[in-house]
């Protein structure tokens, strides 16, 4: 007979139905011996399917024709910046490499797990990873002004990589 | 569609402001109501799903399609209201054990009274709510929004052993929380 704790680990695919003939036969035999397991399990469903119950609330059509106009005034309170790679100042030049060498070290840091977000300088940010999602790129997506990436220089295998670091998903 | 949104993508980016608003309308509705949901909140839900649409405007000159459009903004989407669940879950420290007290409704024979039951759709909400940012998400994603385990694991950068245990976890919560419903 397989373990309380295993029932555990394949409650979620159980109750979705996605065990295998054989995973399941298994669990529904500890079932039949376990009280307590073949509770829980029916607590647990009736859960699921009471939360399934849960409906959404339409907004009303008037909402919508507002929606947009709204929208269209907050984008246009801040103009979108055409970034283009320009010719960088020697000035900037500094900072640039000041700013790569945050990037790095974020990064070598980042690959700690203890390490605590919040106290990371948090002035630069690159759009380009806006959409991923592990501390790593939302560390930097939201910690660099594309300007300041272009001022800044970081090389573009660096991004490049970061990017591709991302997976592809298709919903 | 697919090839109509990177169309309308590629005109956008060739400076033709007209073809985001096309976008905009598009998906205003499907972006909203998933920031409704991860969120339980119309002001939160419409601050936020706007500004997925901002942060996609102001970045898709880097968006190079290797997902589509519509995929791309929902990941933007799920993380700023992530995050936000994230800073506002510091601020106030909510009490989970704080438990709903129902009187016995007699929604389980007859499910359509559920759906339009205020009292019952209330305390669903106010029960999902109450899950830790992650889990919430999690659950969210897979029962309001349909997503599959893989899917969700992809949004959210982690494993789908992962998603399973938190979908675990909060489904327990939501079992102590919902007591009344769900035992009797
Ligand atoms: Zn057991």
């Amino acid at each position: 007979m397989i373990s309380c704790r295993k029932v555990k680990k394949w409650m979620v695919d159980y109750l979705e139905g996605t065990l295998s003939e054989k995973e399941k036969a298994l669990f529904e035999e500890h079932l039949s011996k376990c009280s307590q397991c073949a509770q829980e399990v029916k607590a647990l469903v009736k859960t699921q399917r009471l939360v399934r119950l849960k409906v959404r609330e339409e907004m009303p059509e008037g909402f919508w024709t507002h929606y947009l106009p709204r929208l269209r005034r907050r984008l246009e309170e801040k103009p979108l910046p055409r970034l283009a790679w320009r010719p960088v100042p020697a000035l900037a030049l500094a900072t640039a490499t000041a700013l790569v060498l945050l990037v790095v070290v974020a990064i070598s840091l980042l690959r700690t797990p203890s390490l605590n977000l919040e106290n990371l300088p948090r002035e630069v940010l690159v759009e380009e990873v806006m959409a991923s999602n592990s501390e790593l790129d939302y560390f930097i997506a939201e910690s660099f002004e594309p300007e300041e990436i272009a001022q800044a220089l970081i090389p573009q295998e660096m991004l490049n990589s970061l990017i591709d670091s991302n997976q592809e998903l298709s919903l | 569609m697919k090839d109509e949104d990177s169309l309308l993508v590629g005109r956008f980016k060739k400076g033709e402001e007209k073809a985001f608003d096309e976008l905009m309308n598009k998906y205003k509705k499907r972006i909203y109501y998933l920031a409704y949901s991860l969120t339980s909140n119309h002001a939160d839900a419409l601050d936020l799903s706007q500004e997925a649409f901002i942060k996609a405007y102001r970045s898709i000159h880097r968006f190079r399609g290797r997902s589509s459009f519509y995929t791309w903004l929902y990941r933007i989407t799920v993380n700023l209201c992530l995050n936000h669940l994230k800073k506002e879950a510091k601020k106030k420290e909510v009490s989970f054990d704080e438990r709903i007290e129902v009187a016995q409704v007699d929604w389980w024979s007859n499910p359509k009274k559920a759906l339009k039951n205020k009292e019952l759709q209330e305390d669903l909400t106010r029960a999902i709510d109450s899950l830790p940012p992650q889990q919430k998400a999690v659950f969210t994603l897979r029962h309001l929004e349909g997503l599959s385990h893989k899917e969700i694991a992809s949004i959210l950068g982690c494993s789908i052993g992962n998603i399973k245990a938190n979908l675990f976890q909060a489904l327990q919560k939501l079992r102590e929380r919902l007591k009344g419903y769900v035992e009797g």
